[in-house]
């Protein structure tokens, strides 16, 4: 038999070869398939097995909790245990990210409403952002809407976006002790507009713990990008 | 916790050792008079904002600031401070190039040799980077680039002359500065993320841009240590490969692409001088330290006591007949946050753990910053003084079942 002749190499190949007309994937092949790219880190079979998952009708939001989600969950399983480092979980993100812009514009016009909004951001004072960029492309690839507000927010920012997209969580980040203290006036800022009750504030960072998070009346300190994501998750009722 | 204190401590002050001979002694896995201390240099000094409370504090109010580290804001203690503490180094820094200057601008950042624009947050203790040069770059690109100059003549005036002096004229131990960062500095230039995906999906990217630096680097060390090579004791060199919980990036692929670079730098530097190499990298780094024993480091740096598994008697245990240790001391809680009475029982811990059979030079985890009181630092290096004299009699209270810890 030649290559390209078995069932096997005929899904393995795709939608290359046109062969869907004959063999028609079924969903569950083709989100494992997207699955697998995600943790293989390999961006082109992700594209292309977003392109496939759309053609073949899939709904967007499906493609991404049952497929790129569960490849993040393997993802974080496997950094939990040491078998993945901080490398791969950045990795994961890329991948992830190439495989949202293909699918984005069909979640919005679907209007399926995402596992929650949530507004990021490093504080103010505060450049690093090399987890809190993590944690955005993780929680995006488990189905939450996600306004990053990049590095250096003054608390009124995390302010103004909680309001303007009404969201459900705050994510603070700060790397530094000198800048940690921001975080609890970004809480300040929340409490004095009469949001916070409505809202989970959750925060992250070398410098933070339980302890800190409770002493300025957050919700939450997550250890690292994959404990925040679990913590979100929770919060949204989502197993 | 119980501490077994050696009550013949006044007849052992009658040998004393001159700092070098107490480094290098240490160095060589010996036990010396006392153990050695560091607080100088780029990676095991002091920042501006706890140097200058810390001259108040010890009433040296005509003491001036010389900053040699901008990005960290890292200063070099005046000569009558590093005395004071009994701190057994001097550091050799490379000068200036003559040919380039830093690129200012008004919001307090700069451009660096590298191209890289660093910028200081209001209040902020250091500068970090907003942007990376060659984030849009391809392998082509690296020709063309406008790297820093490593043999320009300005790094290396008046440094032999200055070293041979250091080594004639006092008795400390010398060090060369932190450099040669390859990983770290190709990150830097590429961005983490970018240089991150290079690593696993554009090796030809990466590993040309790690061989420029290397190149670099290589070219750097020879006029360096033409000059300096046989004066100093210690080479500091480095790269940040570990974070807070274990590895930043995956051993594997340090393996295969940094750890073969970092092989012909030091053996290079190795081949030029006698000194020891000290490597840091902050971090839980324990999957890393075989790879680095194996390329010829001989000391490890800063031991970053708060990181996952950094478990100093174990390291000791593991590691401790092949592989020295600097620094220990935690400055993640107990030097900004602890009592006098907790930084004092955090240098009886190390020193317990990493000083028996030599091996151990105490310091605090990378340098201290800003928030550390005088106080602190002060008890940190009167407790090395007192609990520091070998033999380490109560090394074996290291057995006893830990005192409830909060």
């Amino acid at each position: 038999m030649k290559k390209g002749d078995s069932l096997i190499d005929r899904l393995n190949l795709g939608s290359s070869i046109g062969l869907f007309e004959v063999f028609p994937m079924t969903n569950e092949v083709v989100l494992e398939r997207l699955k697998e790219a995600v943790v293989k880190f390999d961006v082109d079979a992700v594209k292309e097995a977003c392109n496939d998952a759309l053609q073949q009708k899939i709904p967007p939001y499906e493609i991404l909790t049952e497929g790129m989600a569960k490849g993040m969950e393997i993802i974080g399983e496997k950094y939990e245990t040491g078998e993945f480092f901080l490398s791969e979980l950045i990795m994961a993100g890329e991948t992830m990210k190439e495989g949202m812009k293909i699918i984005e514009p069909y979640l919005q016009a679907e209007g399926k409403s995402s596992k929650g909004q949530v507004v990021l951001g490093t504080v103010e004072g505060d450049l690093h952002d090399i987890g809190k960029n993590i944690v955005a492309s993780l929680l995006r690839g488990s189905g939450f809407g996600v306004a990053d507000l990049g590095a250096d927010v003054p608390p009124r920012r995390f302010l103004e976006e909680a309001e303007k997209s009404n969201a459900q969580i705050v994510g603070m980040s700060a790397l530094l002790t000198t800048t940690m203290v921001k975080m609890a006036d970004t809480m300040k800022a929340l409490v004095e507009a009469g949001i916070r009750d409505r809202l989970k504030v959750i925060l992250g960072g070398a410098p933070v713990n339980s302890a800190y998070a409770t002493k300025i009346g957050a919700d939450a300190a997550a250890n690292d990008a994959i404990d925040g994501m679990a913590i979100c998750k929770k919060w949204a009722g989502v197993p | 916790m119980k501490w077994i204190l050696d009550e013949s401590e006044d007849q052992r002050r009658d040998f004393e050792m001159k700092p070098r001979e107490r480094v290098t002694t240490i160095l060589d896995h010996r036990e010396a008079d006392r153990v050695p201390v560091i607080m100088c240099g780029n990676h095991a000094g002091i920042s501006k904002g706890a140097y200058e409370k810390l001259c108040r504090y010890i009433g040296m109010t005509d003491s001036s600031t010389q900053i040699i580290d901008r990005m960290q804001q890292i200063v070099e203690p005046d000569e009558r401070v590093l005395e004071k503490l009994g701190i057994d180094f001097r550091f050799i820094y490379s000068k200036p190039p003559r040919n380039w200057k830093p690129t200012e601008y008004p919001d307090d950042s700069y451009r660096d040799e590298w191209g890289i624009r660093w910028r200081r947050p209001p209040n902020g203790y250091w500068y970090d980077m907003v942007d990376h040069p060659l984030e849009q770059a391809n392998v082509e690109d690296l020709e063309n680039y406008n790297w820093p100059d490593p043999t320009d003549a300005g790094r290396f005036e008046g440094l032999e002359r200055e070293a041979k002096m250091l080594y004639e004229n006092t008795d400390y131990a010398l060090a060369t500065a932190l450099t040669g960062s390859i990983y770290e500095q190709s990150w830097y230039l590429r961005g983490l993320t970018k240089f991150t995906f290079d690593l696993y999906r554009n090796r030809a990217f990466a590993e040309r841009l790690m061989d420029k630096l290397l190149q670099i680097h290589i070219a750097f060390f020879e006029r360096f240590l033409d000059s300096v090579g046989k004066y100093v004791q210690v080479v500091f060199v480095g790269d940040d490969l570990a974070e807070q919980k274990g590895p930043s990036m995956n051993p594997e692929t340090y393996r295969s692409l940094v750890k073969p670079r970092h092989e012909k730098l030091y053996r290079f530097i190795k081949s030029k001088t006698q000194a020891k190499l000290c490597y840091h990298s902050c971090g839980s780094v324990i999957p890393f330290i075989k790879d680095l024993m194996e390329i010829g480091v001989d000391i490890l740096t800063p031991i970053q006591v708060s990181a996952a598994k950094m478990d100093t008697q174990k390291l000791k245990e593991e590691f401790g007949d092949r592989l020295c240790f600097l620094g220990g001391v935690d400055s993640q809680r107990v030097l900004p946050f602890g009592t006098t009475d907790e930084v004092r029982d955090e240098v009886r811990k190390r020193i317990r753990d990493l000083a028996p059979n030599g091996g151990y030079i105490l310091g605090a985890v990378h340098n201290i910053q800003p928030e550390v009181s005088p106080e602190n630092i002060c008890a940190m290096f009167e407790a090395a003084r007192k609990y520091g004299q070998y033999p380490i009699k109560f090394a074996q209270a290291s057995r006893d079942p830990p005192a409830a810890v909060a």
